[in-house]
């Protein structure tokens, strides 16, 4: 007799046995000497399958139900034929994207969705809640045989709930020592290794002990029992055998030996080399035989010797009752080795789960972004694993013995429904998210209905109603018994939920379409392909490319600073370099590593979570391949390219600029169609979700993003598509203003960068002669932004007028639009706006509505000279009104805004202009100004152009040098060759818009040749401005002529007053 | 010209194969052949589908000792 305390020491040694286990093996790891590293070791893992259930459940099964217990060993021996073709599978497809838990799986594969991840880590602890009970019911029940009631001296202890107190704390050291990225714990696996192979001796012995010890053999027991079933009924239901029922169990162990969170975490997750699968798929069958082989003998045995007590406990209780107390004990430590390694990987597996597919994501949400979260996860995870035991205690207290002897099928029938979602995933690229959604959860409620409730039932109450009755009476939709197919509980169960949940899976996948990117994912899946064909994680790496001292800052949060420092130096040695010397290809494989490692750490939806909030906007390179691009584009240059701009995009961007992309397609569309791999894309939508979309109306977030782009890139392309929908899509909901300020600044921003717009033709008012056109003065030569323009400046002249005069002057400019005397130009059709309403603040408006607008029309469009032509007609009119007004001084806040200079509205286009001073610095610095804010300069100069460069900004480019000498690398006129000299200002006015000449060194002039020489020719080009409508300023000392001749030649010009 | 085992074991097929043979053999209807007798006292059937699983168990163990990938 083993006295009371004696079993539960031995427990505890036995655990401390396995702690030492566990730490040797983790010691070993360190060292480099693996000892789990190796096939054995693994295909023992396997055998994780083998719980109490087995342990002490088949014995009882067999003893009640005869052969049924087989089956659900027969599952896993059938899917081992297949471990070659899908469990190889599933490690390589795991391995890669490292996925550490069955959700993670399914999550990822189906887009990484949170959605799937959170409901298969829910019923995950849902399904394994019921098995962890039956663990502790299973070794307290057999403690309590060999200890009686009082197991711990002689305290009313609950003996459940010592030994949940003890797989409790044993699961959190086992399982939560550390934050693996692998998820690898060499000494968990060490220890379930170690228990598999306790359990098969102690299973063995107490066979041979029966066979051998008690009855003349094995065939003596079989013997026995075919003469006992030929006389006894009861006893001839042992060897039938229930086919329906035989083919459930098989198909739904077959499922729970590739679904269970267990059986993934061990057979999946822990992994070390695909090869060792080989060995295991004969060796597991191969042990699932051996602890069988007793089963029959032992469960028969029992009954032949009409051996008292649970006959689940007949392991325990025949050399218990025989006087064997060593054997007795031993066996109960076998019956705890199976228990307790169940509820050491079950706890871990779930306990993951719910950490990274539940809580993680709300944790991101909610704990602020630079906190360091190693510390939290890790204890997270500790109480999620202490969750599992816990709720496994409450609900042994919860329903009695016999119920639980049902609960293995149950929780198989759980893993099933996990199987379709899964298999598919692996093999159907079509299935997609809403599929398996439809289908995890049909199957789920289903599983609840026929399996879980009729489990838990009772006798009495409601639920006891339901199944006996089925709802309000209907009998034909009793749980056990749906629509009267005469089938087995467990039949009914099997064949109702994977009918369902199939057939949803199959019928809404091919329904509905998944994104791109979740197509990408099931391609990999499905060809089991590398992470170059992935184009998700290619488009956040781009969007988020970070140094690597961010990479890893922003790992350490989550696996801590060791750790990360360890992962980051490793793969940075992997890569042939370091920190300081590492390249943008290299970095972007860090990255590609940073990703796996953090899904490794914190699961599929989780990483994704982290990597689109927490890691930095840097633009990287698309690879730079080794020929010039196709098409020359210059830095600061700003280019419409109406058909061809993606091409033009990707051309650049293959050839080592930096690109960003913004558009209105998909960014997945975009990338596919035009193979760009790490090239950041927002899309202009009001989708929400990611930083990936912005809202067009959020201009002031589009520009703040493009110009962090082009801050941070030396060489830097920007692609939008396009400025007239982003106009249209804005059209009577932002106002105009911020339109044109938007546009405004994208100009200057296109200085520092290559600006592509991709423009419809009829939107760009200029002539498009090639499929890449340059393109200037963008307020003037997109769609009608000229004409907000125009209202906003119109509407800032007539917002100094008294009321009175406003209508008065109001009248007076429609009649001129109508007559067409204010605008150069003529709107195509009769629409036309109020812009009274547009471009004033909202507070401001009401007092506006009583005010008459001017009719300026919808389709408007102004040149820049057309512009300010209008702008000074609407003066002139304002002052016939309104004597005092003064256009300069009404506009010079709006002036500044739009980069127009102050002087542009006061020089009036076809004149030439002089201006007197001694020095030409004045004229030289509004020719600077007027050329700066856009106007096409240039400059006739004594000085040479490096020199105008320093002393005043004049850009070089513009600047022709009046020397005799012909210097190299200068443009040159003789200042005695006038021909040459009309001839330059001829093709420069043919050439430009909005033509400014300036110029400078008359003076120079004279002396080469004489006044009257040069007075002719300031003669000529001053008719030659007046025809091409454009402005000359004209420098003159007035010291340098006498008062005759300087007379003679202003009279040919106009005095501009500075 | 006739593949030989080793061959065999190495195609995907076969493993697909093995796998439908292994559910027709431990399933209904096969099962009723072993049903109902006895050599030597013991039921037929435990000594089918232990002979099965052996069966399987030997398959694999011959393609754990080929070298297929």
């Amino acid at each position: 007799m083993i006295g009371p305390n004696i079993a539960l020491a031995a427990m505890v040694l036995y655990l401390l046995l396995l702690f030492a286990i566990a730490r040797y093996a983790d010691h070993r790891k360190h060292l480099g000497k693996s000892i789990v590293a190796n096939p054995y070791v693994y295909a023992l893992s396997l055998c994780v399958y083998v719980s109490a259930w087995t342990f002490y459940g088949s014995i009882g099964r067999a003893a009640s139900t005869g052969l049924e217990f087989l089956p659900i060993y027969l599952g896993p021996v059938l899917a081992m034929t297949l471990g070659w073709i899908v469990i190889r599978k599933m490690i390589s497809v795991s391995k890669e994207h490292r996925l550490t838990s069955i959700s993670d799986f399914l999550s990822f594969r189906y887009g990484r969705s949170y959605a799937i991840g959170a409901v298969v880590a829910v019923l995950s602890l849902i399904m394994v809640t019921p098995y962890v009970a039956l663990q502790l019911i299973a070794i307290s029940t057999s403690l309590e045989i060999l200890s009686g009631p009082h197991i711990l001296l002689d305290f009313p202890v609950e003996s459940e709930l010592v030994v949940a107190l003890l797989l409790g704390a044993f699961a959190v050291i086992f399982g939560a020592r550390h934050l693996d990225p692998m998820e690898h714990h060499e000494g968990l696996i060490a220890v379930v290794a170690f228990e598999s192979l306790v359990k098969l001796v102690a299973f063995l012995l107490a066979g041979l002990f029966v066979a051998y010890g008690i009855f003349g053999g094995y065939g003596n027991i079989l013997s026995q029992m075919v003469d006992q079933a030929k006389n006894n009924p009861a006893y001839a239901d042992l060897i039938d055998v229930k086919y329906p029922l035989w083919f459930s169990l098989t198909l739904i162990s077959f499922f729970a030996i590739l679904f269970l969170p267990r059986q993934f975490h061990v057979m999946v997750v822990e992994n070390c080399e695909e090869k060792h699968l080989k060995k295991a798929m004969w060796l597991f069958p191969l042990y699932l035989l051996l602890i069988n082989l007793f089963v029959p003998a032992i469960a028969w045995g029992g009954l032949l010797l009409n051996t008292g007590g649970l006959k689940d406990a007949f392991i325990i209780t025949i050399p218990y009752t025989h006087n064997q107390d060593l054997l007795s004990l031993f066996v109960f430590i076998g019956g705890t080795s199976a228990a307790t390694a169940m509820i050491l990987v079950e706890s871990v597996a779930v306990g993951t789960m719910l950490l990274n597919d539940l809580e993680l994501p709300y944790i991101l949400r909610h704990i602020k972004k630079q906190k360091n979260l190693a510390d939290t996860l890790l204890n997270t995870r500790r109480l999620n694993i202490l969750l599992v035991v816990l709720l496994g205690y409450l609900y042994s207290r919860a329903v009695n013995y016999q119920i639980l002897a049902d609960i293995g099928i149950v929780s198989f029938l759980a893993a099933s429904q996990l199987a379709p979602a899964a298999l598919g995933g692996l093999y159907w690229k079509r299935g997609n998210r809403q599929g398996a959604m439809a289908g995890l959860v049909s199957g789920f409620l289903l599983w609840t209905y026929t399996a879980l409730i009729p489990t838990v039932a009772g006798k009495s109450g409601v639920l006891a109603n339901l199944v006996s009755d089925g709802p309000f009476g209907i009998a034909f939709l009793k749980p056990t018994d749906l629509l009267g197919l005469d089938l087995d509980k467990w039949s009914n169960s099997v064949f109702w939920t994977l009918l369902f949940n199939c057939s949803l899976y199959v019928l809404i996948s091919l329904q509905t379409t998944a994104s791109t990117k979740e197509l990408a994912i099931a391609k990999c899946f499905v060809d089991n392909c590398h992470e170059e064909a992935l184009p998700p994680d290619n488009e956040r790496r781009v969007i988020r490319q970070g140094t690597v001292e961010e990479l890893e800052a922003t790992l350490a949060r989550y696996i801590g600073e060791e750790t990360a420092k360890t992962q980051v130096n490793d793969y940075l040695e992997h890569l042939g370099t370091s920190r300081e010397k590492i390249e943008t290809k290299q970095l972007l494989e860090l990255w590609d590593q940073f990703e796996k490692t953090l899904t490794g750490s914190v699961g599929s939806s989780a990483a994704r979570m982290i990597v689109e909030d927490q890691v930095p906007v840097k633009p990287v390179k698309e690879e730079t391949k080794a020929t010039l691009p196709t098409y020359d584009l210059k830095t600061g240059k700003l280019y419409v390219v109406p058909e061809i701009a993606y091409e033009v995009f990707t051309d650049q961007i293959t050839h080592g600029i930096e690109g960003l992309c913004i558009t209105h397609y998909a960014p997945e569309d975009v990338r596919l169609r035009w193979g760009f791999k790490e090239t950041p894309i927002i899309k202009l939508s009001d989708e929400k979700g990611s930083d990936r979309y912005i809202s067009p109306r959020n201009l002031p977030l589009l520009f703040m993003t493009i110009k962090a782009f082009v801050e941070s890139s030396k060489n830097s392309i920007v692609l939008i598509d396009s400025i007239e929908q982003l106009v249209k899509e804005n059209e009577d909901l932002v106002p105009e203003r911020d339109m044109l300020d938007f546009v405004y600044q994208m100009e200057l921003l296109g200085h520092k960068t290559h600006l592509i717009l991709a423009e419809k033709p009829e939107f760009v008012h200029m002539p498009m002669t090639s499929s890449v056109n340059e393109v200037k003065e963008l307020l003037f030569s997109l769609g009608s932004l000229s004409m907000y323009l125009f209202r906003l400046f119109s509407e800032s002249m007539l917002s100094s007028l008294s009321e009175g005069v406003r209508k008065e002057v109001v009248t007076a400019a429609n009649e001129a639009i109508a007559s067409g005397e204010l605008f150069e130009s003529t709107a195509r059709d009769g629409k036309t706006c109020d812009d009274s309403s547009v471009v004033c603040e909202p507070d401001m408006q009401d007092a506006l509505l009583s005010l008459p607008p001017l009719n300026v029309r919808y389709d408007l469009v102004l040149t820049r000279r057309g512009f300010f032509t209008a702008l000074r007609r609407l003066a002139r009119i304002i002052k016939a009104h309104e004597p005092a007004f003064d256009h300069i001084n009404a506009l010079p806040g709006l002036m500044k805004s739009y980069g127009r200079s102050p002087y542009e509205i006061s020089l009036i286009p076809g004149t030439t202009y002089i201006i007197e001073e001694e020095k030409p610095q004045k004229i030289l610095e509004i020719f600077s100004e007027l050329v700066m804010h856009g106007m096409e300069g240039l400059c006739l100069s004594r000085y040479n152009p490096e020199t105008l460069y320093e002393r005043y900004n004049v850009p070089e480019d513009t600047v022709i040098w009046l020397t005799q000498k012909s210097e190299p690398g200068y443009r040159t006129v003789d200042p005695t060759n006038f021909p040459r000299l009309s001839s330059v200002i001829s093709d420069f006015l043919n050439r430009a818009n909005y033509p400014l000449i300036l110029l400078e060194g008359m003076g120079y002039l004279i002396t080469q040749s004489n006044y009257e020489t040069v007075l002719r020719f300031v003669q000529s080009q001053r008719d030659e401005i007046a025809l091409k409508n454009a402005i000359m300023l004209v420098h003159i000392d007035p010291l340098s002529l006498d008062i005759k001749e300087l007379h003679r030649l202003a009279s040919e010009m106009e005095h501009f007053k500075v | 010209m006739p593949h030989s085992y080793h061959d065999l074991l190495g195609q995907k097929e076969f493993w697909a194969f093995l796998f439908v043979l292994g559910w027709l053999l431990l399933n209904w209807p096969m099962l009723t052949l072993s049903y109902g007798y006895a050599v030597m006292g013991i039921p037929l059937i435990l000594i089918y589908i232990t002979a099965v699983w052996l069966a399987i168990i030997i398959m694999l163990y011959l393609f754990d000792r080929g070298i297929y990938e």
